[in-house]
């Protein structure tokens, strides 16, 4: 059995004590001088402990006289970004991704039409009003779309499914904001009109206590969405992302 | 220095890890021919690395056999900053349960509707293999995750892959402690149902059921949390994990 290094063992514990909100974010850490001194350690493995949390994005070091460590929420963004680079590394298709997306909403709304009040459905219904009027704005639309998409994860009763969706959104909407740069003006405005019945027929489905259709439809959607987003020329998710 | 410079410097670095021309353990090149090769000033290379190591692409060592050494990005890497998110979150076991629920279910669907004989025959030999090592239950329970594991990787979908193994990483954590914390009359009768279900899914994606697949693969998640809860021990990934 291996030991692990002391500083691994000094990040873990800051780690610990960040998670569990004793280091609420935005604090900083108590002094390098104070934290060597409670470690018992050297500096220079106090900062390589700092080196692996700043690595992890839940302390950001800022350097200088009136510097020391800075506590960061873990937002999930790290957790996205890397993701992200991971599945390029493997060679994923963007489709894939989209795939992936189709399956976990799906999920979402069959968790959504089997939970016990109607306030998650109550939830989705109140973004929907503010589609209406930006139809015609592709990026504000596109804002709006992936809120839409996020809601519908969020409010599945499951904390664990709305972190993992919300990166797969951040790699569908970077990919979006390609797609809308690369086309040109008023290109998405039809499929936005579209989106949008779409979005009311879901909730209203949902709503209506019919949950089988509202998979049915929304597993629809979302095939037609990869479609179009992704269509017959399926590239690989570094040649979009990176 | 430019911000930006850095940025184009590291994306550039960045796909060349992506599309594993530089791998594993390689170490840069010394500073003054990256310097050359990129023709960028040194402050502007160095945050270029620093954005690298934020990331957990590199990592600098000092001393001899110092350098920037590269990493390439790895599933565990990623479980590691998804579980951080998770314990911020406040997230539950039963919570993560649901999520593996979500994931998972779709992914018994999608094979039954691809498999192919070969990858049936691997399925079967693996419930089998569960079957004949009943009497001992924490070698089973290994068989058992192993057996989820080989379904996601033969549904096909690279990016519910890597969502299943977030989720699958602390769920091999609950699970292990769930067979440590109980008498072996408890969970021996459960992780035996265990195994039952394992055959009962392959009859089914033989026969190319993807709704009794998708079925039963959720309700069989949902049994395994229930009987994790009624076990008592840690409710939150925190606990579990820290």
């Amino acid at each position: 059995m291996t030991v692990p290094k002391a500083s691994a063992l000094i990040a873990a514990n800051l780690r610990r004590r960040i998670v569990t909100g004793d280091l609420a974010a935005g604090q900083m850490l108590p002094s390098e001088t104070s934290l060597m001194a409670e470690f018992g350690v050297s500096r220079p493995t106090l900062r390589e402990a700092f080196r692996i949390l700043e690595a992890e994005s839940i302390i950001t070091v800022v350097r200088g006289p009136r510097g020391g460590a800075r506590v960061l929420a873990p937002d999930g963004a790290m957790a996205a970004r890397y993701t992200g680079t991971l599945l390029q590394y493997q060679g994923t298709p963007l489709s894939d991704v989209y795939r992936a997306r189709t399956e976990i909403e799906v999920s979402a709304v069959g968790m959504i039409a089997a939970a016990r009040g109607k306030s998650p459905v109550r939830a989705l219904a109140a973004v929907l009003g503010d589609g209406d009027a930006i139809v015609d704005d592709e990026a504000a639309f596109a804002e709006y779309s992936l809120r839409f998409h996020l809601a519908v994860v969020e409010n599945a009763g499951s904390t664990t499914l709305a972190v993992l969706g919300r990166m797969l959104f951040e790699i569908i909407d970077t990919h979006n904001a390609l797609f809308i740069a690369s086309h040109p003006p008023g290109f998405e405005r039809p499929v936005n009109r579209t989106a949008q019945r779409a979005y009311r027929k879901l909730v209203n489905l949902l709503d209506g206590g019919d949950g089988l259709a509202a998979q049915r439809h929304w597993r629809r959607h979302l095939e037609a969405v990869e479609k179009f987003m992704v269509g017959q020329s399926d590239t690989a998710l570094v040649e979009v992302l990176s | 220095m430019s911000v930006k410079a850095a940025e184009v410097v590291a994306a550039a670095l960045r796909r060349r890890i992506i599309l594993g021309e530089l791998q594993e353990g390689d170490v840069l090149p010394p500073e003054d021919i990256l310097l050359a090769d990129l023709g960028v000033s040194k402050p502007t290379l160095r945050q270029a690395i620093r954005i690298l190591e934020s990331e957990s692409l590199v990592t600098v060592r000092r001393g001899a056999r110092g350098g920037i050494h590269v990493s390439v990005p790895r599933i565990e890497t990623a479980a590691g900053y998804a579980a951080t998110v998770l314990e911020f979150r406040e997230t539950t076991i039963s919570d993560l349960f649901e999520a593996a629920a979500a994931l998972e279910g779709p992914c018994a669907a999608m094979l039954a509707r691809s498999r192919t004989t070969g990858q049936l025959e691997r399925l079967r030999i693996a419930a089998e293999a569960e079957a004949a090592m009943r009497d001992d239950a924490q070698r089973l329970l290994e068989l058992e995750n192993d057996f989820h594991r080989l379904m996601i990787d033969m549904a096909g979908n690279a990016t519910l892959r890597v969502l299943c193994e977030m989720v699958r990483v602390v769920i091999d954590a609950a699970t292990r402690r769930y067979l440590a914390g109980t008498r072996p009359d408890v969970h021996g009768p459960a992780v035996q149902a265990g195994a039952r279900t394992h055959l009962r899914v392959v009859d089914l994606i033989e026969r190319r059921d993807a709704d009794g697949a998708e079925a039963l693969w959720r309700k069989h998640i949902r049994a395994t949390a229930a009987q994790v809860k009624r076990a008592g021990g840690p409710d939150m990934v925190l606990d579990l994990l820290g």
